[in-house]
């Protein structure tokens, strides 16, 4: 056997520089096209994109179905949705207005079994509203099947379902935490993922509950002092390696005041007086925020100013942590759900990889 | 078709392949310096020889190899490998320095493990001797690589007189020597289990030489009682010949710490036929520091490989601060929480009986 | 496509021989899937010449998955190779399979070996088949001889007197291998050999000269010699089922001469100084038991043996033999005399002990059964004995005797009526219903319906009723929609005027005993479960009650603030449009449906939300398609 075969990760890692370099030299025009400025100009949602015709919404349901038993589109059909919710995320704020009452999602990581579980605990969508905070692909089986099932249902409700990018819907993340290799392994090429990752840069970014919960993957940026910047911010693009775009997915509260390195090599950590400032100066009650493991499902910091909520139970099948998710009524009062792995009795457990240990 | 016990055996060898196949990524990364330019050399002899070996057929080689080689390991993966190698470095050249040089090294199902290289390459010309145990299977690749390879040769003092390795049948291997020895280096190739007192002799161990054994994920694939067999027979050998003797462990393994973490993690184990006799019954450090105390020895330093990778407190590690930096430079670890608690799950420990086994300072860092 | 068929007839299998060697398991798992179709494609011949050597080679070393496919796929492989007389191949890639160590893989490759033997002539299985038997039996690894005990029963009763006893004597070297593995395996599968040969002398002629004789039970009556003098507890153990089967067989030709030998060995076994075989002599008690009805005095030397059972020091041992509790009990109720009284006075007092068992799972064990004791003492037995101790496992701390208790209540309802229970049922039922663990609230709501119809209406009514209701308010979805169900339930069993009365007045706050239970509709998840459950009750009450209650609940919410709500009335209306079209005359309400549902469907229709417009004009149309 050679070692040197097969190994088409250099390959696609040029093509991904080149595009990275498109978006850090042109700003977002090649991605985007005209659909930035709709993006940063948009005052509401639903109010740009048309309603869905019957034959778009039966097929959506068609899609549902069968992704709901975890099984995962065609290539031609993933390019279908991916261009339907295009029309329907370009049209989404930086700053996505959410109606309460919402339930609140952290990383879900192509733990698809445990996203079923999910919509157990909190009620199944579109009857729930949800707002998932990124974080649906990479290091999970099933992150095909999970981000499709999502987004799907985004297209198919997007007025009851919220989806914001974490860091993990990214080009470059994807290749070395697994999305890429198993949309290779899946469809034999990587044009789905090249599909979801370019859909991707449509994410919003941030989602706003009731002028109160400022929600968003990772935490604050020393670059953004109020939600406004937030949504004067070019989000149509590859998630850049610094400024306040990447620090809005990347970046971690601390027990340490004040702004600090990031052990992730990418954000920043904030303290609790720069957290109580930002919720001070945008008269937020809360930033509910994903992006770490916490082995409880959902944890509090900074004098409950923010919260952490983390939504893949046994996190890569190998953590044992419990998973949560955060109701908000439209009294604004909260309650956590802890759940654990789902249980599927009689079924083969082995057919996956054993997790790496050090041996 | 092989026996069970066979088969178990080979799962166990076959965990080397994952320890190469993680050192082969994370030297590929960048994370190694100098780079351990002794790898290539290992995957070549078992891309040759494992289809030969016990257990593997043609279809299943290419699939372990492409599995173990192929696919790029994850950057906690990768950032661990790196700790794990390096902290054992560090406590192997602060014994060679305490003993100015002139000491042997003992590694206990030592598999493909390239350390007595490179630290014979560190230590040329000294009193430094490198011995290496493992099953006979895995001495005969590795030996197959050895006189492959004239920049080892030399390294080891055997001349440059290479030998070309032809295999082509399982009769052909099978035949292989699995011993190999030359005034540093010795290579032997035995079943760790059959160290009972007095059946097995090392005549090239030198008792009266202060000695480290290095048991890397290895002691933890055999039994408590095996554990203590193995303890004993080298502690007996050398009290036995010279009770001032300086006979040091280090013990690098996975512990349960009795979390869910822990428990996920012999599920998951379990399931690739691999079970850890002493994980649970040693669940932490303390445990693990009655254990070797209880057992005769002068003291046991534990740590655990989070708090040497400055996970815990920045002052405890044992990586500079430069050093962590340009590791961090090589690749972006999102997962810091995930690394914690892996690392966490992993101790290494300094014990033995002699002079020189006292509280390591590097073991006791206050952070 | 076309290309292949016609140039390149080895497609298949290259494509298989790929597809195999694909570095995913799940892929070789779905191409071991496809080996019939594989096999198919390449007719008998060349599946016997090239398929096969190719199997052969990834029986070697592969994932489990991939083996235990390939095993069970085998198992029909005998048409693809070209029938029976071609068999061989087949049976040795299985038997390697079989000789592996994972019990999946095994077992498959083993029930495979044993479907192929069916369809062997007698010739074959005394050929190829036997000399598997030996092959696997003499080899060289426990993990062949292992396998080589499952295969026996194939043959046993297909072969003469002759190569029987040869058989047998195989056998006994396996029951008698170093190895304890290999003795379990043998011990294991005694039982079924046992009963096959008690089954062919059932059906066997008197005169037949391949009948079971004397020499045979000789060799067997050794194995179990052996057996239950093992050295290992885990061997000694499954001596038990094989002194069943020896005394099924007996029983079955009538023969009671060797009781009192068999009575020695039952007391052997219970007495054991390992648990673990006392564990098997108590989990067997009542099969053992049943063998010795034809005599009275046989059946109560038993009588003490059980109660130092039920009082050993080893919980598992107590666990199980609280399960042979009823079932021993009506044995000798059925034959000794006062036997009511030997229960009343003698293992009455253990049970009592026993369910104040300091292990859980002793108590979770005897409240599975000992409902079951409640028809043999009878009604006022029951009401002095037994039911101080259902009372009192009703309070456990641990949920799964309380849920063990109320799951088996039907039986105590019957002699007793449950009435007498209700102090303590409630309490439990309560507990249960808010344990920490969702799937054990789910368990008891699942329980709720049977219950409801043995306590009766206004038992229900005055303990169960608000709790019914309050496990709408749960914070798990799929707790709150089990509660839903619940109630459509309810309504069935307690009928419309019922459900009138004790739900639909409280959904819609007509009615409530104290403040506390006033529902508070500002909140999101309660409307919407109030709605769900309103809806859900539509089609199971009254059309008066849907008219003058449900229907105008509906229509309040119509403006509801929240979509989720608005477009879930949408789906509301077309359930009630839907049951009203089941009804003969309809007329008046189509009427309703023109003046009520309609209108507000309409408005729903151009509501600002997406979702509810597009559920509006979804009922719209399909109400219009039913009227």
């Amino acid at each position: 056997m050679d070692l040197d075969t097969d190994v088409p990760m250099e390959d696609v890692s040029e093509e991904q520089q080149q595009s990275l370099n498109q978006s850090f030299d042109q700003g977002s025009s090649t991605a985007a096209g005209g659909a930035n400025t709709s993006a940063n100009g948009a005052t509401g949602s639903g109010s740009h994109k048309t309603e869905l015709n019957p034959s778009s919404i039966s097929q959506l349901d068609g899609w549902l179905d069968k992704l709901s038993k975890c099984e995962p589109l065609s290539e031609e059909d993933v390019k279908k949705l991916c261009d339907m919710a295009i029309d329907v995320l370009q049209f989404e704020e930086n700053v996505q207005p959410v109606q309460v009452p919402v339930t609140i999602c952290g990383d879900v990581h192509g733990q698809f079994h445990d996203l079923m579980e999910l919509f157990k605990i909190g009620g199944p969508c579109p009857d729930t509203n949800y707002l998932f905070m990124g974080d649906y692909v990479d290091r999970g089986y099933y992150s095909v099947e999970t981000v499709s099932y999502l987004v799907c249902m985004k297209v198919r409700f997007p007025n009851r379902i919220t989806i914001l990018r974490g860091n993990h819907e990214s080009r470059q993340i994807t290749q070395v935490y697994g999305f890429y290799d198993e949309c290779l392994r899946k469809y034999g090429s990587a044009t789905v993922w090249k599909l979801f990752t370019d859909l991707f840069d449509y994410f919003p970014i941030t989602a706003l509950v009731d002028n109160k919960v400022f929600c968003l993957h990772g935490g604050l940026s020393p670059m953004i002092e109020t939600i406004d910047q937030v949504r004067e911010l070019n989000r149509i693009q590859e998630v850049p390696h610094e400024g306040p775009m990447c620090d809005l997915l990347w970046s971690d509260p601390d027990d340490r005041g004040g702004w600090g390195i990031s052990p992730r090599g990418a954000g920043f950590t904030f303290g609790q007086d720069i957290s109580e400032q930002f919720n001070h100066t945008n008269d937020l009650s809360l930033i509910a925020r994903a992006h770490q493991l916490v082995m409880e499902g959902y944890s509090w910091s900074h004098q409950e100013s923010v919260v952490t909520i983390f939504s893949a139970p046994n996190y890569c099948y190998r953590c044992g942590n419990q998973a949560a998710i955060m109701e908000v009524d439209e009294q604004h009062n909260r309650q956590f759900l802890q759940y654990d792995p789902s249980v599927r009795p009689g079924e083969p457990t082995v057919t996956r990889k054993t997790p790496d240990y050090f041996l | 078709m092989i026996s069970p016990l066979q088969r178990h055996d080979k799962l166990v060898r076959a965990t080397d392949l994952d320890a190469l196949s993680c050192r082969f990524n994370a030297n590929q990364r960048g994370y190694f310096i100098p780079p351990d330019k002794y790898i290539p050399e290992m995957i070549r002899s078992y891309q040759k020889h494992l289809p030969f070996c016990q257990g593997y057929t043609n279809l299943s080689v290419n699939r372990t190899l492409r599995a173990a080689f192929q696919e790029p390991k994850l950057p906690l993966i990768n950032r661990g490998t790196y700790f794990r190698t390096k902290s054992i470095d560090i406590v192997l050249d602060d014994f060679i320095s305490q003993h100015e040089n002139k000491c042997q090294i003992v590694s206990l199902g030592s598999g493909s493990d390239t350390r007595a290289f490179r630290t014979l390459e560190k230590y040329p010309d000294s009193g430094v001797i490198y011995h290496e145990i493992d099953f006979p299977e895995s001495t005969k690749i590795k030996r197959a690589a050895i006189v492959n390879n004239s920049e080892i040769m030399k390294l080891i003092k055997s001349g440059d007189l290479i030998e070309n390795v032809a295999v082509s049948s399982r009769e052909e291997f099978e035949s292989l020597k699995s011993d190999f020895h030359t005034s540093v280096y010795h290579l032997y190739g035995l079943d760790l289990r059959k160290l009972t007192s007095s059946s097995v002799e090392f005549p090239h161990v030198d008792p009266t030489l202060p000695t480290i054994i290095i048991s890397e994920c290895v002691l933890c694939y055999l039994t408590p009682e095996e554990n203590v067999q193995i303890l004993s027979y080298w502690t007996d050998m050398f009290t036995s010949s010279c009770p001032t003797a300086t006979m040091a462990f280090l013990i690098y393994e996975p512990m349960s710490l009795n979390d869910s973490f822990g428990k996920t993690m012999v599920k998951n184990l379990s399931g690739r036929g691999i079970t850890l006799p002493t994980f649970e019954k040693f669940p932490d450090l303390d445990s693990r520091k009655q254990f070797y105390t209880g057992f005769g020895f002068n003291n046991a330093n534990v740590t655990d490989l989070s708090v040497i990778g400055g996970y815990e407190k920045e002052g405890q590690s044992w990586i500079t601060k430069e050093e962590f930096n340009r590791i961090s430079s090589l690749e972006l670890v999102d997962e810091v929480e995930e690394i914690k608690l892996l690392l966490r799950h992993y101790c290494l420990i300094f014990t033995g009986i002699g002079q020189n086994i006292r509280n390591v300072n590097l073991f006791n860092k206050d952070g | 496509m076309d290309a292949f068929n016609v140039n390149d007839d080895l497609y298949p299998l290259a494509l298989l021989m790929d597809e195999l060697k694909h570095d995913d398991v799940a892929n070789r798992v779905e191409a071991m899937q496809k080996l019939d179709t594989i096999a198919i494609a390449l007719g008998p011949e060349r599946t016997r010449q090239e398929l096969m050597p190719f199997l052969h080679e990834v029986a070697q070393d592969d994932e489990e998955e991939v083996f235990a496919v390939l095993a069970t796929k085998l198992g029909d492989f005998v048409p693809f190779v070209g029938g029976h007389q071609h068999c061989q191949q087949i049976i040795s890639i299985l038997s390697v399979l079989a000789s592996l160590e994972e019990p999946i893989v095994r077992d498959k490759a083993i029930a495979s070996l044993n479907k192929i033997s069916l369809e062997l002539t007698n010739d074959e299985l005394n050929g190829i088949f036997l000399q598997l038997i030996e092959t696997l039996s003499t080899g060289s690894w426990f993990s062949s001889k292992v396998a080589a005990c499952a295969l026996y029963k194939s043959v046993i009763i297909k072969i003469n007197g002759v190569t029987r006893k040869k058989l047998l004597t195989l056998y006994l070297k396996l029951v008698t291998d170093d190895s304890p593995i290999v003795r379990r395996s043998a011990a294991s599968h005694l039982p079924t050999l046992i009963d096959k040969l008690t089954e062919f002398t059932a059906a066997t002629k008197n005169n037949s000269a391949d009948k079971v004789n004397n020499q045979d039970w000789e060799i067997i009556s050794q194995m179990f010699q052996f057996l239950i003098n093992d050295d290992q507890d885990s061997v000694k153990h499954l001596s038990v089922e094989v002194l069943v089967s020896i005394l099924e067989f007996f029983q079955s030709v009538d023969d009671h001469s060797h009781n009192s030998e068999f009575l020695v060995s039952s007391l052997k076994l219970v007495n054991d100084e390992s648990w673990r075989v006392r564990y098997a002599a108590a989990d067997k008690f009542a099969s053992v038991s049943k063998n010795f009805v034809s005599n009275e005095s046989d059946l109560l030397k038993l009588v003490d043996p059980f109660i130092s059972l039920m009082k050993d020091n080893e919980g598992e041992v107590r666990k199980a033999v609280a399960k042979q509790l009823p079932e021993f009990c009506k044995l000798l109720h059925d034959n000794v005399q006062n036997s009511v009284d030997i229960v009343l006075t003698k293992i009455i007092p253990i049970v009592d002990e026993l369910s104040q068992d300091p292990q859980e799972n002793v108590r979770a064990s005897l409240a599975s059964t000992i409902t079951g004791l409640a028809p043999i003492l009878q009604k006022q037995s029951t009401i002095d004995n037994l039911l101080p101790i259902f009372l009192m496992m009703l309070k456990d701390e641990f949920p799964d005797v309380r849920l063990n208790i109320i799951s088996n209540l039907s039986v105590v309802n019957e002699i007793i009526g449950i009435n007498l229970l209700s102090t303590n049922l409630l309490p439990a039922i309560t507990e249960l219903a808010q344990d920490d663990k969702w799937r054990v609230r789910l368990a008891i709501i699942e329980y709720i319906p049977k219950l409801a119809d043995q306590l009766g209406v206004s038992f229900f009514n005055d303990e169960l009723l608000s709790l019914c209701m309050s496990w709408l308010w749960d914070p798990v979805f799929a707790i709150r929609d089990a509660a839903v169900n619940n109630l459509k339930e309810l309504t069935i069993i307690f009928g419309s005027p019922w459900a009138e009365r004790e739900i639909v007045d409280r959904l819609l706050n007509n009615k409530f005993e104290s403040i506390d239970e006033k529902i508070d509709y500002s909140n999101f998840i309660i409307r919407i479960t109030c709605l769900f459950a309103i809806t859900k009750l539509v089609p199971v009450i009254d059309q008066q009650v849907i008219i003058s209650k449900l229907l105008p609940f509906i229509d309040n919410l119509v403006a509801d603030r929240v979509p989720n709500i608005r477009f879930n009335i949408a789906k509301s209306y077309l359930v009630v449009a839907q049951t009203f079209k089941t009804t003969d005359d309809n007329s008046e309400l189509e009427k309703l449906i023109k003046a009520d549902i309609l209108p507000s469907l309409e408005k729903l229709q151009n509501d600002n939300d997406d979702d509810v417009r597009f559920f509006a004009s979804k009922s719209i149309q399909e109400i219009s398609v039913l009227f």
